[in-house]
């Protein structure tokens, strides 16, 4: 994976990222961080394993014809953290070794720790906890997988969700990663993205947050605050800076797509 | 009688997971023959790097019609994509309807070289593709010509009305501009393929290039007017006439296969 921009602008402090998953959830809501914050670009991660796309000035407030790639690194120095936007999908089948690529350059880049925005397909769901949205996590920092920051900001350890059933270490995506592939795990949770990612980044030395939350595909808006408001107060918890107000950013003023042809009438 | 399963209170089955899911962990290595890389075929077998002032890149069938139809262009090199089929592909002169991508030079003394992509470069290619061009092609700037993809444009659009939309790298905004340009893409819309990856990586190496895209496919008068503004400040660029082509290529475009069964 390589690095194209000022590294001497990253902020090593934490790096931010999505996870491709269900209702693009970690997308939008690194979206809707840095459209917030205003974090500037910094630079650009080229990866033969991401699909290409350009597109003009996702976040505005005016479109000025800045070209945005595939895979974007953005700072906040007030939290001292970098966050990576990626906006397209994976060529099929290269999850891991893009989990691989971006754990070697993230450790390679001197990152303290990762926190992976995810979110998990709801009609997987076993248990309901309450009524109301849950964030749930999985930390790598410790060996209980409890973390004790998330546990005051009331969220749930993934183990709770009644999904995951499988130890801490998924063993057949470490297998996988060390080539050797046998019988398919059964539990969905060791499958998806962001347990590619997590994995990866732990295996060299990184304390990973997964921050989760469930979802289903359609309007996502909701999801993606949800999962911000969740990271931002993470970040912020300490200094009681945490967000108001999200800013949309531009280019979710089209996201479903074209208004209806009224002519038809 | 039958006895039916209530999804409510009955565990689910153990395994309830797409196909797509499982995908994840998929191709094992060891079952996954992997292709050559491109590579390029020059005409006078002599391996070398052109370095013109402009290189055009058309990807979609309108630009590949208007650049066919510029008079006097030289042959110069092929880049070979492993695994896509040629046949039916003509002996004695590329033609429109080739599967193949062609490099040309278009003046005389090769400032500016036009590269017709006629194949359909699969994704996992796209990245090498892009360097195996530019290792071969080290020009001033990039001119990329694509067709809007209606899936990735979040606004309605109408085969009765041409479109044209431009995205251009950082170095090439920083550039003072004469030329009147086409309207940004609008923002929300977005445009993949291998066209977005000879952008993201000329952005990226931060070289100066520009991407039109256009609509609709049969429309070509647009889009030749364009290249004529955007290419007026090359002396050489003058007398290719890219209007002209852009009419001769009007009604000459073939029909396809598939079209014909349509």
């Amino acid at each position: 994976m390589e690095f194209c921009g000022d590294r001497a602008r990253l902020r090593r402090k934490a790096l931010v990222l999505p996870a491709l998953s269900i209702g693009n959830a970690g997308q939008l809501a690194v979206d809707l961080l840095i459209s917030t914050y205003g974090m500037p670009r910094v630079g650009f991660l080229d990866d033969p394993h991401v699909l290409p796309c350009v597109e003009n000035d996702p976040f505005g407030p005016e479109p000025r014809g800045e070209l945005a790639v595939a895979m974007e690194l953005y700072v906040d120095s007030a939290s001292d953290i970098t966050v990576l936007q990626q906006r397209s999908p994976l060529v099929k089948g290269s999850t891991l070794k893009f989990a691989e690529n971006l754990a070697d350059w993230a450790k390679s880049e001197g990152f303290e720790n990762v926190v992976v925005l995810s979110g998990l397909d709801s009609g997987k769901r076993h248990l309901l906890h309450n009524a109301g949205p849950q964030v749930y996590y999985q930390t790598s920092a410790s060996e209980d997988g409890k973390d004790e920051l998330c546990e005051r900001l009331g969220w749930l350890d993934v183990k709770q969700s009644g999904q995951h059933t499988e130890p801490f270490e998924f063993s057949v995506l470490r297998d996988a990663m060390d080539g050797r592939f046998g019988e398919h795990d059964q539990d969905y949770l060791s499958r998806l993205p962001v347990t590619a990612l997590f994995t990866s980044f732990k295996k060299r030395g990184l304390k990973v947050l997964s921050v989760l939350c469930y979802c289903a595909e359609g309007d996502n808006i909701p999801d993606a605050t949800f999962l911000a408001s969740a990271c931002d107060r993470f970040f912020h918890s300490c200094n009681g800076k945490e967000c108001k107000n999200w800013r949309i950013p531009l280019s979710w003023s089209t996201v479903y797509g074209a208004p209806p042809d009224l002519s038809i009438y | 009688m039958a006895t039916h399963s209530d999804p409510l209170t009955e565990l689910p089955p153990p395994s309830r997971f797409d196909p797509e899911d499982l995908e994840l962990l998929s191709d094992d290595p060891s079952q996954v023959i992997p292709t050559p890389a491109p590579f390029v075929a020059w005409r006078n077998d002599e391996a070398k790097i052109l370095r013109p002032e402009l290189l055009l890149l058309g990807f979609s069938r309108p630009s590949c019609t208007l650049l066919h139809h510029i008079p006097g262009k030289k042959l110069l090199a092929s880049i070979v994509l492993p695994g896509i089929s040629m046949a039916g592909n003509s002996i004695a002169a590329p033609s429109p309807e080739d599967h193949c991508c062609c490099l040309y030079a278009l003046d005389g003394d090769c400032s500016i070289v036009a590269a017709l992509v006629q194949y359909r470069i699969p994704p996992e290619k796209y990245h090498e593709w892009v360097r195996v061009l530019f290792a071969a092609v080290n020009p001033d700037a990039i001119l990329a010509m694509e067709l809007l993809q209606a899936e990735n444009f979040r606004s309605r659009l109408s085969v009765d009305d041409p479109m044209l939309f431009t995205l251009e790298t950082d170095a090439m905004r920083a550039e003072k501009r004469e030329q009147q340009i086409p309207p940004f893409l609008p923002s929300g819309s977005l445009i993949d393929g291998p066209a977005a990856a000879v952008l993201s990586y000329c952005q990226m190496q931060s070289l100066r290039a520009r991407l039109l895209v256009s609509w609709p496919e049969r429309d070509v008068s647009c889009l030749g007017k364009s290249l004529q503004d955007l290419t007026s400040y090359l002396p050489g660029a003058r007398t290719l006439g890219f209007a002209q082509a852009s009419k001769a290529s009007v009604g000459k475009r073939g029909i396809s296969t598939y079209e014909l069964f349509m």
